[in-house]
């Protein structure tokens, strides 16, 4: 499977900044300088917690030339067991754990003439990096950002002063309660790009709202960290067109267990991401591994990337051999 | 130009029958360039190249200037790491000095200011590699050649190019839009994360060994495949395999994609026993639509009749 | 925004959005007709914009629209290029903008070998072989083409 190359780091400082909200800033291991990153980016963090290797993505909230430290910031999740958890009430000044180049899949649109950032609760993260940038290239932006209230409005005084012209805040549980609607979408103006982060709810509506007022798809932006779970893997049967059937064992992919055979698969990478290998599925149940196919084609269950999917039911009928 | 170790040879095949397919793998070491012994020789040619045929072998779109000080980064950072003998790097804050010793050369100046190189970035680190350097930018969704310093082209015009996105690139090339193979693999290199480069190989034979296959001396060079015979493609006939990586730029988030360009005498090649047999199978089998768009259907023939003779005498 | 060359392309309804822009010159404005036809009988909004009366407007009138518009260019194939270039500057995209070119073209050809562009005057010739205007190359016309440089490439026709 994809194992991605990691850079150790170092927890440098922790700071409290709202009562569910801690910012943390991470720095090389050996003082080495971190990549640079653009608007948008996240790592993925690497912790050992009880329960096995925690793995989850967060947005870098710092920007600039600062190659020295990256800054995440972490919401605690009332129901987290998890990663949250561990950052919050275990995580101390000094402790070591990997993390991932920046990656990101929510980059700022080139040819925008305007772009507008929708933000509720923690979804803020994202934005921070890609409203620094686009101050770096003069662009013009706006950003409106739903929180509880002031107290528990993760940066709210550092946006504030930073772009003080550009922010509108809706605070749902102050005196005079404002809620973010989406009805300011009817107002962008041509060649405007929008942006959401926020729980999922959140996400889907003003995508829809915007979807349904005719925005091109190419025009709307949203991210969702979902997590990737890591089961272990079982046996499994497939079964060929010629009615032979084929036992993948715990140790072996799917692709091997073919190869072994003597058929000729094509493949390349071997770790689920240039899709060289991708076989025809007509029956049963997979488990998809890769970082290849879109959702839509992951849910038709109908191509398996055979390097590192498996079978979720006992056996795949493979319209192959 | 020819590389006399066979040992370095990067030979491009995994297979005895060869169809385009995303053949690309992760690096086990990750790196943008490779020195090789030809370098003196190689990079005198590109500096004379990019002296007489400026248009030919650099160009570059206005907004691509910081992306392009990335490259400088990536590509100056790595061959220090890689070869610190032959090359360093200091950065004292924004003021940075590169030392080349096969060169000999020192260059200082300060990052993300133009007015400090005598060339524009990405051109700048490109004479002192033998790698072509193509930077994609990640704009919208897709990816457009905004810059690239081009010397060795295999029969393709970076003029032309420039500006183009990937799938617009990759027209010209038979079957690719039909099966969609420009799709899957514009997909994959969407997903291409910094930190985990990727390299391919890809392959074509010449008649010559000329380095600087471009589309604009086509009518030149071009003549050179009638004059191929069963007697002469030993010594005449090269096999060009393009070594190519595909790095994310982390900062800019653009891909630099690097052709790395070796030749390999046919006669030299069939040294090898098993590449000459694997070889000869692939370009019996190998269909027609793909010799043409390689340009070796003139003569394919005649390389496949010195191929089985060769074989026959190695009996 | 491709640019669609051959025959008159159909206009094609693209449902689902706020407001729909028609802008065309007197031969476009037939073109247009039918799907003009079917919005204003659904009530849907719509604005039209004569080119040909009001060409010095256009940038201004295509800047003041918002975000859920679909704009309809249908004009001389002279014009297309230049029509989708102000189109582009004002912020639409690909997704949000139709193209309906009549008439003959010209072609633009990129020689090879020196890099200029002949014009050719009619689509009818672009199979024939042409000569380089700037270095007298004899090229074949391709069809690998080039938005930035608004051509299409030229290999040489006899190596
Ligand atoms: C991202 C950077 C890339 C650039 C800038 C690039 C550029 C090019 C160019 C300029 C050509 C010649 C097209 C012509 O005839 O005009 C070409 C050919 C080709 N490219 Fe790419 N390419 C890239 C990545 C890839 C990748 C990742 C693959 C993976 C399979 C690929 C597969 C091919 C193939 C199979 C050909 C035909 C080569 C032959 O038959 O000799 N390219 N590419
Ligand atoms: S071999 Fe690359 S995805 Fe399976
Ligand atoms: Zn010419």
């Amino acid at each position: 499977m994809y194992k991605e190359n990691t850079i150790p780091v170092v927890v440098k400082t922790i700071q409290i900044e709202t009562p569910f909200v801690k910012r943390f800033t991470l720095t090389a291991e050996n003082g080495y300088i971190l990549p640079g990153f653009s608007g948008g980016s996240h790592i993925t963090a690497y912790i050992e917690g009880s329960e096995g290797l925690l793995e989850r993505a967060y947005s870098l909230t710092s920007y600039g030339d600062n190659n020295e430290s990256y800054e995440i910031s972490i919401h605690l999740s009332e129901t987290s067991r998890g990663s949250s958890s561990y950052w919050h009430r275990h995580m101390k000044i000094g402790d070591k754990l990997r993390i991932s180049y920046p990656k990101n899949y929510f980059q700022l649109s080139y040819r925008a003439k305007h772009h507008v950032f929708y933000a509720a609760g923690i979804g803020i993260t994202p934005f921070l990096s890609m409203m620094a940038e686009l101050c770096e290239r003069g662009a013009s932006f706006e950003l409106h950002y739903a929180a509880k209230s002031r107290e528990f409005c993760a940066f709210y005084h550092l946006l504030r002063s930073k772009f003080p012209r550009q922010c509108h805040f809706y605070f749902s549980c102050e005196k005079a309660p404002k809620k973010l609607t989406y009805e300011s979408l009817q107002h962008h103006p041509i060649g405007t790009h929008v942006y959401f982060c926020g729980p999922e709810s959140f996400i889907s509506s003003f995508k829809d709202a915007a979807i349904a007022l005719g925005y091109p798809y190419s025009s709307v932006h949203y991210e969702r960290f979902t997590a990737r779970s890591s089961k272990s893997a079982a046996p499994f049967l497939i079964e060929l067109l010629n009615g032979e059937t084929i036992p993948v064992s715990k140790e072996q992919t799917l692709l091997e267990a073919l190869l072994e055979k003597g058929m000729k698969v094509p493949y390349s990478c071997r770790a689920g991401r240039c899709g060289t290998c991708e076989l025809k599925v007509l029956k049963g149940e997979i488990d998809h591994y890769d970082e290849f196919l879109s959702d839509e084609q992951r849910n038709s269950n109908s191509v398996i990337l055979s390097c590192v999917s498996r079978a979720k039911s006992e056996k795949l009928l493979l319209e192959y051999g | 130009m020819k590389l006399n170790e066979l040992d370095l040879f990067p030979y491009p095949f995994h297979d005895d029958v060869y169809r385009y397919s995303n053949n690309s793998v992760l690096m086990d070491k990750p790196s943008s360039v490779e020195i090789t012994p030809n370098y003196l020789e190689e990079i005198n040619l590109k500096r004379k190249l990019l002296g007489s045929s400026p248009a030919r072998c650099f160009q570059s779109l206005p907004y691509a200037k910081k992306a392009q000080w990335e490259v400088l980064e990536i590509v100056a950072q790595q061959l220090a790491d890689s070869y610190p003998d032959k090359f360093s790097l200091d950065k004292k804050g924004k003021n940075w000095v590169f030392c080349n010793t096969l060169l000999n050369e020192n260059h200082s100046f300060i990052i993300g200011d133009d007015s400090t190189l005598p060339h524009e970035p990405l051109d700048f680190i490109g004479r002192h590699v033998q790698e072509d350097l193509i930077l994609m930018m990640q704009r919208d969704g897709d990816l457009y050649l905004d810059a690239g310093q081009l010397c060795f082209p295999a029969n393709w015009s970076l003029a032309f190019n420039l500006g183009m996105k990937f799938k617009e690139i990759h027209n010209p090339i038979p079957g690719f839009k039909e099966e969609k193979l420009d799709d899957r693999i514009l997909g994959f290199l969407l997903r291409v994360e910094a930190g985990n480069p990727w390299q391919r190989k890809n392959w074509s034979l010449m008649a010559g060994n000329r380095m600087d296959t471009s589309l604009e001396t086509y009518d030149q060079w071009g003549k050179d495949r009638k004059k191929v015979t069963r007697e002469n493609a030993g010594e005449f006939v090269y096999l060009r395999v393009e070594v190519q990586k595909i790095l994310r730029m982390p900062r800019t988030n653009g891909i630099l994609f690097t052709i790395h360009t070796y030749l390999l005498s046919l006669d030299e090649f069939c040294q090898n026993r098993k590449w000459l047999e694997q070889f000869y199978s692939i370009l019996s089998e190998l269909p027609e639509y793909i010799a043409e768009y390689k340009g070796l259907s003139m003569y394919k023939d005649q390389v496949l009749q010195y191929l089985k003779d060769k074989m026959k005498r190695g009996d | 925004m491709k640019q669609e060359s051959g025959d008159t392309p159909m206009a094609a309804f693209i449902p689902g959005k706020r407001k729909y822009l028609f802008c065309f010159d007197e031969i476009g404005m037939s073109l247009l007709e039918k799907i003009m036809a079917d919005i204003r009988a659904k009530d849907i909004p719509f604005e039209i914009f004569h080119f040909s009366h009001q060409e010095s407007a256009l940038p201004a009138w295509l800047s003041s629209q918002k975000m859920g518009c679909y704009l309809y260019i249908a004009v001389s194939r002279k014009y297309l290029y230049q029509i989708m270039c102000l189109a582009e500057a004002a912020g639409f995209s690909e997704e949000e903008v139709q193209l309906i070119g009549y008439g003959d073209k010209e072609i633009h050809l990129f020689c090879c070998r020196c890099h200029s562009i002949t014009e050719l005057a009619a689509a009818a010739n672009k199979h024939a072989e042409q000569l380089c205007s700037c270095c007298g190359l004899l090229l074949t016309v391709s069809s690998h083409y080039s938005p930035l440089r608004n051509a299409y490439l030229g290999y040489p026709a006899i190596i």
